[in-house]
């Protein structure tokens, strides 16, 4: 079998030196998207009016369209968007200033919103009733009791699915280079350019993921360990 | 600035509608053979076959840390090569469409592997010490008292896959397939508008995404009702 095993290698210092742009799409975008799928989780958690239906639907909505097209539709329409915006803000920019890489991460961040606000409601809705009664019981408010007895309880079981969310989130990095941001998929390519060799770019971008892959769900057991632990201390 | 043209995406989904039988191929392909290759896998790894276990564990744990598109191509650029030094033919200018269903199956195989092995370990093992005090074989025992049960516990996540999966398709034209993306491109080519047919097509998955979802739900109940007579 005909490999240039020294060119995948070559392919893989590459793509190594865009990782950190990698890591700073799918963790730019999990903050960014943690925030949003915390407080859409919590709307639709307490059944706020009007706004849980409202992203009921749009979580349905999103579930269903492939990350690649709402890639390329953020993509094709942030110009229209930025540009919009600053004309009714009258603020002083353009399109122009808006890099690609902020592209990629308002793509990713639409679909970890997704993924990440039905983590958390999982995890709130997985917390049993009782403990809510328990805490009004002894005269805690909705929110006192939410925030001390129940949330505490919800992290322990999110923490782990989290740690696959930002694994979904780097593996959706990739589609980042459809849209021409600098990340390891694009960096290995770049190299393949020259001599046609993409079978080996693209072992070498395999690599590259699953390396960093198979760290974070390594930090994800020794999650669910250590909190696993606490947990059955409690019981 | 261009304006958006809300017309050209109504008058583009039936455009779009014309290639969607190239997506339902692959994900009825897809799940048919990820459901063989991921049974198998996952009876490696609950019965403990040696090695066949080890390479079962790495092809899982390959197909869930890297991005599908990577997959996609290391099989379109991989499969010739590999081919080519075993056999000794040539299959580069083979129909693309055999890379793309043997990339989904091996993807879908790994997930269901995953699904399987969790349910297959999730059914207790007094059923199966039950089945042999009956005088069951092993072969038996797996196949008319532990399968029925793990795949019953499967449909939920399966469901998952196949609404993944479908999404996944969306990748194909990356090696030219003309499907439902394909198509919306070669629209975006002539009419120069860009938004509007992307958002047919988003329409299209998100429809297609919610009537699967609907279907799986009904078999999961369908399923699982001679379980509450059971209990």
């Amino acid at each position: 079998m005909n490999i240039d095993l020294s060119f995948v290698w070559q392919a893989f210092l590459y793509g190594l030196a865009y990782l950190p742009n990698t890591l700073k799409l799918a963790f730019s975008a999990f903050l960014l998207s943690l925030v949003f799928g915390i407080v859409i989780a919590g709307i639709r958690f307490f059944k706020v009016p009007f706004l849980a239906r409202f992203f009921a639907l749009f979580v349905t909505f999103l579930k269903g369209v492939p990350m690649l097209l709402v890639m390329f539709v953020v993509f094709a329409s942030a110009s229209r968007v930025v540009n919009g915006l600053a004309a009714l803000l009258h603020l002083p920019f353009s399109a122009k200033d808006v890099s690609l890489n902020a592209i990629g991460i308002v793509a990713l961040t639409i679909f970890g919103t997704m993924i990440i606000s039905e983590t958390i409601r999982g995890a709130l809705t997985s917390v049993d009733n009782g403990q809510f009664e328990a805490g009004f019981s002894i005269g805690l408010t909705r929110t006192g009791a939410l925030v001390r007895i129940v949330a505490p309880q919800a992290v322990i079981i999110a923490a782990p699915v989290l740690c696959n969310n930002i694994i979904g989130l780097i593996k959706a990095s990739a589609l980042c280079y459809m849209v021409m941001v600098e990340e390891v998929m694009s960096g290995t390519l770049k190299v393949a350019s020259s001599n046609y060799k993409y079978f080996e770019a693209y072992l070498a971008a395999a690599a590259i993921y699953w390396a960093l892959c198979i760290v974070i769900e390594m930090i994800a057991k020794i999650l669910r360990a250590k909190l696993g632990k606490y947990r059955t201390k409690l019981a | 600035m261009q304006k958006l043209d809300w017309s050209l995406i109504f008058t583009s989904i039936p455009k779009l509608l014309s290639r969607i039988h190239i997506t339902f191929l692959i994900v009825i392909v897809a799940t048919v053979c990820g459901i063989i290759i991921g049974l198998v896998m996952a009876l490696f790894r609950v019965y403990k076959v040696p090695v066949l276990r080890q390479i079962a564990v790495v092809y899982a744990s390959f197909i869930r840390g890297t991005p599908i598109i990577v997959q996609l191509f290391l099989i379109y650029y991989g499969l010739p090569v590999f081919f080519n030094w075993i056999f000794g033919v040539d299959i580069g200018r083979l129909n693309k469409m055999y890379f793309i269903l043997v990339t989904y199956s091996l993807s879908m195989g790994a997930f269901f592997s995953e699904i399987m092995r969790s349910t297959i370990e999730g059914v207790g093992t007094g059923q199966s010490e039950a089945a042999y005090s009956i005088g069951m074989t092993k072969l038996q025992t797996f196949r008319r008292i532990v399968l029925p049960q793990a795949a019953l516990a499967a449909v939920p996540s399966l469901s998952t896959s196949f609404v993944s999966l479908l999404q996944n398709t969306s990748l194909g034209y990356t090696i030219g397939i003309i499907d439902v993306i394909g198509r919306a491109r070669t629209i975006i080519n002539i009419s120069k508008h860009t938004i509007e047919p992307y958002t047919a097509a988003a329409i299209i998955f998100v429809f297609l995404s919610i009537v699967f979802q609907y279907v799986f739900s009904f078999l999961e109940k369908r399923l699982s009702k001679g379980r509450g007579a059971v209990a």
